[in-house]
């Protein structure tokens, strides 16, 4: 086995969240004091082999976003080690770490609020990889020319603002700007989220096409399973802060181990000239602040028993290379 | 009028005024809802739905108008009502809910108060018979513990919640019609999954007519009776759910199904509409989806194709795709 391009062990990350008015009035009311520690991602330990898709899925809130923000050195976690191409971003020495850095670049959901809007495309694009001495100035314009066919834009609009491009093109210059320092990883936060599916279908093409043509590694991240299904080679499925399954997407897909990625699969409205009756897991989200005890989906769970409430599932391996966190997977 | 349908929308052209002068919006948009149907309007952003919707309640913005066309409310015409008039209707015959529940909901009256006085807007009541319907509302659409919640204030209820909330409203006077605007699609899937389940067996007890709109086409394809696809403010195709899925008559359409992840093998090249879909200051002449059309011809760029109906179905193309709709464009 190739050694993995990216190694998570035991991480977590905790926020400190400040109560809003309601709920500070709600505590002095009945006396309580307001919890207010919430752990976003709670040991999560995976890897993630060169050249490999892995999807992450779950709903709002699970911590999807900061994991991946954390994979990609945007924010630190409060526990554990990651490490991207054998660098532990936290402890390298400061040019190894700048590297590493480099290596690993996000695309994000919303380009509109991660591209300055008074900056042209062109700098947009070429920015970086000059000041990382990677492109000379001079080469600027043919380099991000280049780039710009290769995301399959008109390097003719290089001179425009991001507020004259369509949704589906806007998303293009964010994959433009973040192949630009040359990186080997690719994390994906609900890039396609926002668009139409015609549009959508363009995009996840063009991250396919650009897998094969370099050889990049993603990690993708949706709460869209069709999409995770489509892109990924193994999935991760999240809720409330842990990884609860861990497997390889066909064999997820044909037979779930851990009871919530079952309620999940079975919902995702699919494609299907049959009315359908909608059924449901049950219950609601239970909030973050106050995580049930145990395995934290028991309260929703169909075959949860006593000892679930009470002793928290390991992930472990289930078989055939499967991970699961339950007691019966 | 006992066979009329509950809603019957026939030719409906929407415009706004805009800097770039009048724009229309809604091009002579046709459908009609049973009692007890379910109807799902989808397309892309922008192509219209949400402003027929809004135009059907009579709640377009001061920019907007409908310019022409008809609404039939059970029989009864709405466009050239006054607002007075239309109020009587809204929220008893028809009702509305949107993606974001607050559009309904007020953040600063108790849940009690709102559902009462959306009670008593249509109805006489005692204040206990006006409680006891409230509760039973909430205990419709699956809230638990009723009695207790309905002393909250919405901001007390999680996302899934508050749309339920502003489901019960709008059903509170048994509406024949029940026009519902994406209510779902920013919830998460097991949440989205039990709003489906209480709307779609609400609608059923009650014969509610109901119009969902929505850009996702397995949503509607789990839920709806009939599918209407709107591109560039026109209808452009409308059929059966199993006929549109299993045989789509207009390129859009069959782009659309084919562009959907589940429906591709895993890893390949997803199937792709080119370009995209055009601003209203800019739609082409001819058929609006020519540019992005693999099929299209000289005439598609020269005249808007009329609608062709056939087999229970209707399509505006000039070069459609379904079996059956060619035969029919061979015979005429
Ligand atoms: N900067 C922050 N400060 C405080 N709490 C935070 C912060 N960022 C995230 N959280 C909390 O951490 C948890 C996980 O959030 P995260 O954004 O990672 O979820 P997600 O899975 O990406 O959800 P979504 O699908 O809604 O994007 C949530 O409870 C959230 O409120
Ligand atoms: N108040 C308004 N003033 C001017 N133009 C408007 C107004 N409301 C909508 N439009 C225009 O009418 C067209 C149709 O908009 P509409 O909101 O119906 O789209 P939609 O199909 O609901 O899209 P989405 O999926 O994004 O909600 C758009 O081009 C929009 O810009
Ligand atoms: S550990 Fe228990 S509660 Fe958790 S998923 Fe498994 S059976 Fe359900
Ligand atoms: S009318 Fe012509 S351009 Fe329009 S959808 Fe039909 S074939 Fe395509
Ligand atoms: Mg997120
Ligand atoms: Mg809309």
């Amino acid at each position: 086995m190739t050694a993995p391009i990216i190694a998570l062990d035991g991480v977590c990350r905790d926020f400190t969240r400040h109560a809003d008015y309601a709920e500070r009035l709600a505590n002095a009311v009945l006396r309580r004091a307001g919890p207010s520690r919430v752990r976003a991602v709670d040991s999560v330990s995976l890897t993630v082999a060169p050249g490999e898709v892995l999807g992450i899925v779950g709903e709002s809130g699970c911590g999807k976003s900061t994991l991946a923000r954390m994979i990609a050195g945007i924010l630190k976690p409060t526990a554990g080690t990651i490490r991207v191409a054998g660098t532990d971003l936290a402890t390298a020495p400061e040019r190894e770490r700048r590297a590493a850095s480099l290596a690993v670049q996000m695309v994000f959901q919303d380009p509109t609020a991660s591209l300055n809007p008074r900056a042209r495309v062109i700098d947009l694009v070429g920015e970086a990889p000059v000041a990382h001495g990677m492109v000379a100035p001079r080469e600027k314009e043919r380099f991000v020319c280049d780039l710009l066919a290769r995301v399959g834009l008109d390097p003719s609009a290089r001179s425009l603002f991001v507020h004259q491009f369509s949704g589906g093109q806007r998303a293009r210059i964010a994959i433009a700007r973040a192949l630009a320092v040359n990186p080997k990883i690719l994390v994906c936060d609900e890039s396609t989220a926002a668009l139409d599916v015609s549009i959508q279908a363009q995009i996840i093409n063009l991250f396919m096409q650009l897998r094969a043509d370099m050889g990049l590694t993603y990690v993708f991240v949706s709460h869209d399973l069709g999409v995770v299904e489509h892109i990924s080679d193994r999935i991760a499925v999240m809720y409330l802060g842990r990884v609860v399954e861990l497997a390889e997407t066909e064999a997820m897909f044909a037979e779930p181990k851990h009871p919530y990625t079952r309620a999940l699969l079975e919902e995702v409205p699919r494609l299907e000239p049959v009315k359908r009756r909608f059924s449901a897991v049950r219950g609601e989200m239970p909030s973050p602040l106050a995580p049930p005890p145990g395995c934290h989906f028991h309260p929703r769970c169909p075959i949860a028993v006593e000892r679930c409430s009470t002793e928290r599932p390991a992930l472990r391996p289930v078989g055939d290379g499967r991970l699961a966190a339950c007691h019966f997977a | 009028m006992s066979g009329a349908p509950a809603l019957e929308v026939t030719d409906l052209s929407i415009a706004f005024q805009s800097r770039h002068g009048l724009l229309t919006a809604v091009h002579g948009v046709s459908f009609s809802v049973g009692r007890g149907e379910v109807l799902g309007l989808v397309g892309e952003s922008g192509s219209g739905k949400s402003v027929t919707g809004l135009a059907v309640m009579g709640l377009l913005d001061a920019a907007g108008r409908i310019t022409s066309g008809s609404v039939r409310l059970l029989g009864t015409e709405l466009v050239g009502l006054s607002e007075r008039q239309l109020r009587k209707r809204r929220g008893r015959d028809i009702s509305m809910i949107f993606q974001d529940p607050s559009t309904t909901l007020n953040p600063v009256l108790r849940v009690d108060t709102q559902i009462i006085e959306a009670l008593t807007a249509h109805e006489r009541l005692s204040q206990k018979a006006a409680r006891a319907r409230a509760v039973s509302a909430l205990e419709a659409v699956g809230i638990p513990s009723p009695a207790e919640r309905l002393t909250a204030y919405p901001h007390q209820f999680s996302g899934g919640m508050r749309q339920r909330l502003a489901i019960a409203i709008a059903l509170l006077h048994r509406p024949a019609v029940l026009i519902a605007d994406e209510p779902t699609t920013a919830l998460d899937v097991t949440i989205q999954a039990q709003v489906l389940s209480e709307v779609q067996k609400l609608a059923a007890d009650q014969g509610t007519g109901l119009v969902w709109i929505s850009h996702d086409l397995s949503v509607v394809s789990g839920l709806a009776d009939r599918v209407a696809v709107m591109y560039a403010g026109r209808i452009v195709e409308t059929g059966s759910v199993a006929d549109i899925l299993t045989d789509p008559a207009h390129p859009y359409t069959s782009g659309l199904i084919a562009s959907v992840p589940s429906r591709n093998r895993r890893g390949s090249p997803l199937a792709q509409i080119r370009g995209a879909m055009p601003s209203l200051a800019a739609v082409p002449p001819g058929c609006p989806f020519h540019p992005r059309c693999d099929f299209a011809s000289g005439i598609c760029a020269r005249a808007m194709p009329e609608p062709l109906a056939f087999a229970d179905r209707i399509v505006r193309c000039h070069h459609p795709l379904a079996a059956a709709a060619r035969a029919e464009t061979l015979s005429a």
